[in-house]
């Protein structure tokens, strides 16, 4: 422990001795005890020495030790007393050793705690196993069951567990049958670790093993010290996960050529920097259940959510499939350049002689050219081009300037005239049901009135070609003006370019101008225009409010 | 469209300073930025907020008339359709962004916004426990309404 700093201090666990390191070295002067311990500001042994009502191994003395490992990094030292967790803190239990070199302690050698990271660090130790069960004194071991492996097994699940605070109290007792296996490979830097059978040649029993834990930005609790360092640990959701995750691969996969001897609370939080996960987490309904209950991307099971942002993700999802396709984007450039441009004339000014553009606002005068939509609305051509920029609908009373029919269809009938639109109508029919119905009736009465929104119209926008005779077909049969204003597509025919009929369509058409909410509107009209982004809390109300 | 544009908010404006609704005024914050009026509305004499003094503020975006203003009740007012937030917005009917068309006119705005005094809309709140009690208990929202103008509203 070449720590620079004042000098350090030592205790003697036996005879409550103290003296300087660097005097005495490490084993008491007094009584030639090595059940020592160097005295740091947070790891006051002597404080423990009040205590003696710890009779089962004290795990929060390991803690204890292993935090004050954490703010260091020179873990590359062998001597036992100060590097493995267990001889600062001799239990009264194990008192009586003092005087014995304790095999376990040399057992358990190359144990070390490395910092990776502010917030994360890496234990790993490897230990040789090489005394017969029995060969060892059993008194002090509070554990019914063979020392050595075992006992080490258990200290360590122990300790893991306190680092590890409110784990999951489901320690797996160690399997005394077999050899530990090899644990994850990492987080061990030395050259040459034992190999795990190492030991082997303690005697028959004998056996080793190595582990790597590695934390990712956890920190241990600490129930005896003020903890200045209280940074925020892992999420619950990924410890959990890495939990069971590894309860998972060492229970329930035998086969599994790394079960870690330490699965329970080893396993957790083994994600950090130089952490080995040895394979794909075998399935689980367990952990398939814990990760995505606390995975907010999918915290969804069937119908039930858990979280606030999965439930607005169904919603938006519910919401697209209602909408699909009605949402207008802005107008295709072919569409806008087919729009008629045509002069004023005495028939559109208004009853004062005057008339403007409703977009600018600028007054028009006769003669003025203007661009004139499917619905006779008309407005400057700048000026509606950068509306239909956005949004292919009419400003004013949100008809379609396009005809789904025609833009699906492909080149069918090109002008405004209503010839063209049966044409259109035709094409686009191919995949109607009844092809011969609607379009064609409406071919050969161009001039007979219909309403330029599609009544009942729900999915007018993507059904396309087919979908929009359908519903024009209805339409003819039910009456127009029912729509009034809802749909937003065009309709699959044109206009009959007569003005009398247009004035009672767009003032069928047309919302008043002061209403707050046309009532009695298809679905259609709550959807959010194309490309204007609404959150979803708004498009939720949008979406209500309309019901 | 840039000077289109402010042109037309020009023309709106003169407009709204032209035929105002009554007991409200238009004017603009900084003279020199079109897009920032500032409403003075006196609360209708036959609502509960008769009495009160209330300021608006109409944002006009940089797109207007393209897309809708956005208009703020910077006195604080117990109104279903007024969030109680802090920001005081008012987004219902033309002023939600899907319902907004080039054609409506700020004089319109303002003409709405004194009716939703006059009347307020439960079915389309912002608020929708004010909304409930609107509809539910008329009384008890009227009085905290009056209340709010007295403590927030009374003075100009």
């Amino acid at each position: 422990m070449d720590r620079p700093g004042p000098r350090e201090m030592v205790f003697c666990h036996q005879c409550e001795n103290e003296w300087y390191r660097d005097e005495h070295g490490l084993m008491c002067p007094e009584c030639q005890s090595e059940f020592t311990e160097i005295i740091e500001p947070d790891n006051d042994p002597r404080d423990l020495h009040d205590d003696e009502n710890n009779h089962e191994f004290p795990e929060s003395l390991l803690r204890e030790h292993i935090l004050g490992d954490l703010g260091q990094h020179d873990h590359d030292h062998h001597h036992p007393h100060d590097q493995h967790p267990f001889s600062p803190s001799p239990p009264p239990h194990l008192h009586h050793l003092h005087d014995v070199p304790d095999p376990e302690e040399d057992d358990l050698n190359r144990f070390t705690i490395r910092r990776t990271g502010p917030g994360n660090f890496t234990l790993s130790g490897t230990f040789v196993r090489s005394i017969p069960p029995r060969a060892r004194s059993p008194g002090g071991s509070a554990h019914d069951m063979p020392p050595g492996m075992a006992g080490i097994a258990n200290n360590f699940g122990t300790m893991l567990q306190s680092i590890l605070g409110g784990a999951p109290n489901q320690q797996r007792p160690p399997d005394m049958g077999s050899p530990p296996p090899q644990g994850g490979a990492a987080g061990d830097e030395r050259g040459s670790p034992p190999p795990p059978d190492a030991g082997g040649g303690g005697g028959g029993n004998g056996g080793g093993g190595r582990f790597a834990y590695t934390t990712h930005r956890l920190y241990p609790r600490d129930a005896n010290n003020p903890q200045p360092q209280m940074q925020p640990v892992d999420e619950l959701g990924n410890l959990m996960n890495e939990l069971i995750e590894h309860l998972n691969n060492a229970g329930g996969h035998q086969a599994h050529p790394h079960p870690h001897p330490f699965s329970p609370t080893a396993g957790v939080g083994a994600t950090g920097p130089g952490a080995a996960r040895a394979g794909p987490p075998p399935f689980n309904p367990l952990t398939a259940l814990l990760s995505s209950l606390f995975n907010p991307a999918s915290a969804a099971h069937g119908d039930a959510v858990y979280t606030q942002e999965a439930l607005d993700r169904v919603i938006s999802q519910l919401m697209e499939q209602n909408t699909t396709g009605s949402a207008p984007g802005p107008a295709s450039a072919e569409a806008m350049a087919r729009l008629p441009t045509k002069p004023v004339d005495a028939s559109m000014l208004g009853d004062n002689g005057k008339a403007e553009c409703s977009i600018c606002m600028d007054e028009v005068g006769l003669g003025e050219q203007v661009t004139e939509l499917p619905c006779r609305h008309w407005f400057h051509g700048s000026c509606i081009k950068a509306w239909l920029g956005e949004h292919d609908t009419c400003p004013h009373c949100r008809q379609g300037i396009e005809d789904p029919a025609k833009k699906e269809g492909g080149g069918a009938g090109s002008g405004n005239t209503p010839g063209g639109a049966g044409g259109a109508g035709a094409s686009g029919s191919s995949a109607n049901p009844g092809p011969g119905l609607g379009p064609a009736g409406f071919g050969g009465s161009p001039s007979a009135p219909h309403t330029p929104s599609m009544p009942g119209a729900f999915d007018s926008g993507g059904g396309g070609g087919g979908d929009g005779g359908n519903t024009a077909v209805h339409g003819w049969g039910s009456g127009s003006g029912s729509g009034s204003g809802s749909g937003t597509r065009a309709s699959p025919f044109m206009m009959p370019d007569s003005p009398e009929s247009s004035g009672s369509r767009s003032g069928q058409g047309r919302r008043p101008s002061g209403s707050r909410r046309a009532s009695g509107g298809s679905f259609m009209q709550g959807r959010s225009n194309g490309g204007e982004r609404v959150s979803v809390g708004e498009r939720v109300r949008n979406f209500w409010s309309r019901r | 469209m840039s000077t289109g544009s402010r042109k037309r908010i020009v023309k709106e404006l003169a407009e709204c300073h032209a035929d105002p609704p009554p007991g409200t005024k238009v004017q603009l914050i900084d003279e020199s930025n079109v897009h920032t009026w500032e409403i003075l509305m006196d609360g209708p004499e036959n609502s509960v907020y008769a009495g009160g003094h209330f300021k608006l503020n109409l944002t006009l975006p940089k797109d207007y008339p393209f897309k809708p203003p956005t208009l703020n009740f910077a006195t604080k007012i117990y109104h279903p359709n007024v969030s109680n937030d802090g920001k005081g917005s008012m987004c219902l009917g033309m002023l939600r962004s899907d319902e907004w068309k080039p054609p409506n006119r700020l004089l319109a705005v303002v003409n709405m916004a004194r009716s939703l005094l006059l009347e307020p809309n439960p079915d389309d709140a912002v608020e929708p426990q004010l909304a409930d009690q609107y509809k539910n208990d008329r009384a008890e929202f009227d009085k905290t309404a009056r209340d709010w103008v007295r403590r927030y509203a009374a003075k100009k």
